[in-house]
């Protein structure tokens, strides 16, 4: 949802965190995938995205501002509730990921109320649709 | 937001009707120049979208889907009110398209709702980035 203020190489390396988010539950619910699936369309990486090794330690050096590093922080917690449970090995890594981008625990309460919202209103369309 | 559930076909005939809601009001915000870029960008349409489009010639008929019609009504709702202020003309536009891709009135007033929320939703985020880009600097 606002993967654009990332960069290519952000993108990259988001997409790599993303992957491990979606697993970290040990499973991988279609509104994981589904959400997935919208954001490489978004980063118009559509057909073009290697599955990452989910194992493999991610670069976090390269969200280097702290615009950046928010929207990752975001777009993961999405992806983590957007099935509609926050499974407690998800809660652990986006908060290994927030620790890691030294994000105060104010401003995470804030991203996780906008990524809390962000998701309702995807719920809230895929409702509408039917 | 929404523009991943449309095609591309549906996105063009969008996007000039994007053109004409920006321009319903005589005024173009910044915001809503902000939003635009970000939907061009979204569509994977970047250099590439002309948007001069009159609502007299776009072809409706390209939203033959139920998703196609709700996604492109809620981002125009969502353009027309990102200024913050929702003019007379531009909900005199909206309700015409509306109409037009006949939605029922439940489905317009639940994608007013929707449209309040992720309003809501792009602001504080907007918020958020702008203090982080500023505390960056």
């Amino acid at each position: 949802m606002f993967l654009h203020v990332l960069s290519e190489t952000q993108k990259v390396s988001f997409f790599d965190l993303a992957q491990q988010m979606i697993v970290a539950d040990g499973i991988v619910a279609e509104a994981e995938i589904a959400y997935l699936d919208r954001l490489y369309w978004e980063a118009g990486l559509t057909g073009r995205a290697a599955l990452g090794d989910v194992n493999a330690d991610v670069d976090l050096a390269v969200f280097n501002d702290r615009r950046s590093r928010f929207v990752v922080v975001v777009e993961l917690t999405v992806i983590s509730i957007v099935d509609g449970e926050y499974h407690p090995n998800e809660a652990a890594f986006a908060n290994n990921v927030v620790d890691q981008f030294q994000i105060s625990t104010d401003d995470h309460a804030k991203l996780c109320s906008v990524a809390e919202n962000a998701a309702q209103a995807l719920v809230d369309m895929r409702n509408l649709l039917g | 937001m929404f523009l991943h559930l449309l095609d591309n076909d549906q996105k063009h005939v969008f996007f000039e009707l994007a053109s004409e809601m920006m321009a319903a009001d005589g005024i173009i915000a910044d915001e809503e120049i902000a939003y635009m870029d970000r939907l061009v960008q979204e569509a994977g349409l970047h250099g590439k979208q002309s948007a001069h489009g009159s609502v007299d010639r776009a072809d409706l008929t390209v939203f033959n889907s139920r998703q196609a019609k709700l996604a492109c009504a809620l981002e125009l709702l969502i353009l027309a009110v990102i200024d913050g202020d929702f003019h007379v003309k531009e909900a005199v536009f909206a309700n015409d398209i509306i109409d037009m891709l006949g939605l029922d009135e439940p489905t317009h007033d639940a994608l007013c709702r929707m449209t309040n929320d992720a309003v809501s939703i792009l602001n504080s985020m907007q918020s958020l980035t702008d203090d982080a880009a500023q505390d960056s600097a």
